[in-house]
């Protein structure tokens, strides 16, 4: 319930965005930055990849003004779905708040009734470097940020008596991650680049909590995307995210995704994607390979 | 003839090489006849003098063959694959008319010698491709320092030049070399 409301209150929210994206004037939202150059948004909700946070600001706002966009994603592998709607805004081409709510469901016994729910706050900060202007210079663009992650409970295992993520072994139901992205594009050789360390303890992107009877402790995790500009309005790549293993019950893996995004104009973007996360939990062993698609609106 | 009465015709090599997009109708329409009637009759077709009307209503002197023109032995692959001088001059004609058009940005034009500016981005845009030019024009800092020019009409400017370079069918990757040249000027041009 609390994802279906949050997904109309991100439709209703896209909708009224619609009206102000015509605006011609520099005061409000100036649609100022290069098409693409926002991103589209990560499946935690910052600006970045499919799977990475990038060094780029979400919106299309410039450095004299602001821009946002909200998403709706669909996640679906052979056992497993994730929706997440979310919402983010960039200021000044330099700072940038995110919101996402996910919710993961099982489609298979004996997790057929699981259902988990995640919600994401981050935030980032550009620190250095310009990705797109600073073409005859070696530095790239680098920004920080956290995503502060929060669990509800966990539901559809109730036989088993398991309704919380500590009762699986997690330290936690909330955490923070903390990272440090550097992206390039190479328009030299059309290809955009990202490479992204992260510190984290949360299990599946957090949806089992924080922490855990194997590990307890911050682990340095890296994450990469290779791109190649196809066009101005489309952008293909692969990915890579280091995940840790915190869980007795979840031999976590690393996961990749191989992606293709397509801007038609500054306010809309679809990615497609193939992504393999590797298995989840010790209840069903098979790597979760599946499909990715996500619609963002925005200005 | 001036560069303004050049219009941009797709060449062969860049209908080769460009991306397949419906936005490339005419290029699409001569590889249409390239699968129809095989290379030589295209490349006549490409090549072909055709005068055109403007948006004015003034009649465009015809184009002179692309192919091969202004390309001497030894250039840069990346200047020839901008099309050589015909190319260039075609872009760079396409790219300060989509300019003038801009509400975002054409103030900044108002007064401004267009023949000149056109002169003077050719002789940048070859320069900067390896092509056999050396540019005479102002520095970049000194040509926009009165204009308070900020980051969105920047680029405003570079979209407009991808339009230009889709418009004369440049193939992304060499679209992305040009820019690559070009996007260290923001440092100068932008001020405000």
């Amino acid at each position: 319930m609390q994802f279906d409301r949050f997904a109309t209150t991100v439709l209703l929210c896209s909708l009224a965005c619609g009206q102000t994206t015509h605006a011609e004037s520099f005061a409000g939202p100036d649609l100022g930055k290069l098409i693409a150059t926002g991103g589209v948004s990560q499946v935690e909700g910052a600006g970045g990849g499919g799977l990475t946070p990038w060094a780029l600001i979400a919106g299309y706002g410039s450095r004299d003004s602001y821009g946002g966009s909200v998403h709706l994603t669909t996640l679906q592998t052979q056992d497993y779905s994730l929706k997440t709607a979310g919402v983010v805004v960039g200021m000044a081409d330099r700072f940038e708040v995110s919101l996402a709510s996910q919710q993961f469901k099982g489609s298979k016994a004996p997790l057929d009734k699981l259902e988990l729910k995640l919600d994401t706050l981050g935030i980032k900060l550009k620190l250095a470097g310009d990705a797109v202007y600073h073409q005859d210079q070696a530095m790239p663009q680098i920004a920080v940020g956290a995503m502060f992650k929060r669990t509800h409970g966990v539901g559809g295992l109730g036989a088993l008596g398991v309704t919380n993520v500590k009762q699986l072994g997690a330290t936690s139901d909330h955490g923070i991650d903390y990272y440090v992205a550097a992206t390039k594009i190479f328009l030299d050789q059309s290809l955009l680049v990202n490479l992204s360390l992260r510190a984290s303890k949360a299990n599946q992107f957090g949806l089992l909590g924080y922490g855990g009877d194997q590990n307890d402790r911050y682990r340095p995790l890296l994450e990469g995307s290779v791109a190649y500009l196809i066009n101005r309005r489309t952008v293909a790549g692969i990915e890579y995210r280091m995940k840790p293993h915190n869980l007795g019950v979840d031999k976590e893996k690393d996961a990749y995704d191989a992606f293709i995004a397509y801007f038609p104009n500054k306010n809309l973007s679809i990615t497609a994607a193939y992504v393999a996360l590797g298995d989840i939990t010790i209840f069903n062993p098979k790597r979760q390979n599946g499909y990715y698609l996500s619609l963002q609106a925005g200005f | 003839m001036t560069a303004s009465h050049l219009q941009c015709l797709p060449t062969i090599e860049s209908i080769m090489f460009s991306n397949p997009s419906l936005k490339f109708l005419g290029a699409a329409t001569v590889a249409v006849f390239v699968l129809a009637f095989g290379m030589p009759v295209a490349a006549q077709t490409a090549a072909a003098p055709v005068a055109a009307k403007t948006a004015d209503g003034t009649t465009r002197a015809p184009l002179a063959p692309v192919t091969g023109l202004g390309v001497t032995p030894g250039t840069a692959i990346f200047y020839r694959e901008l099309g050589g001088k015909a190319g260039v001059d075609a872009i760079v004609a396409e790219f300060v008319t989509i300019m003038v058009d801009d509400q975002r940005i054409n103030a900044t034009f108002e007064g401004v010698d267009l023949d000149r500016l056109r002169a003077k981005l050719a002789e940048q845009f070859c320069a900067v491709s390896g092509g056999p030019c050396v540019y005479t024009g102002k520095s970049m800092t000194e040509s926009h320092e009165d204009l308070k020019i900020n980051n969105a009409q920047f680029n405003a400017v570079v979209e407009n030049l991808q339009r230009a370079l889709e418009r004369c069918g440049v193939p992304s990757r060499v679209q992305n070399r040009l820019l690559a040249k070009l996007a260290p000027t923001q440092r100068e041009i932008v001020t405000k």
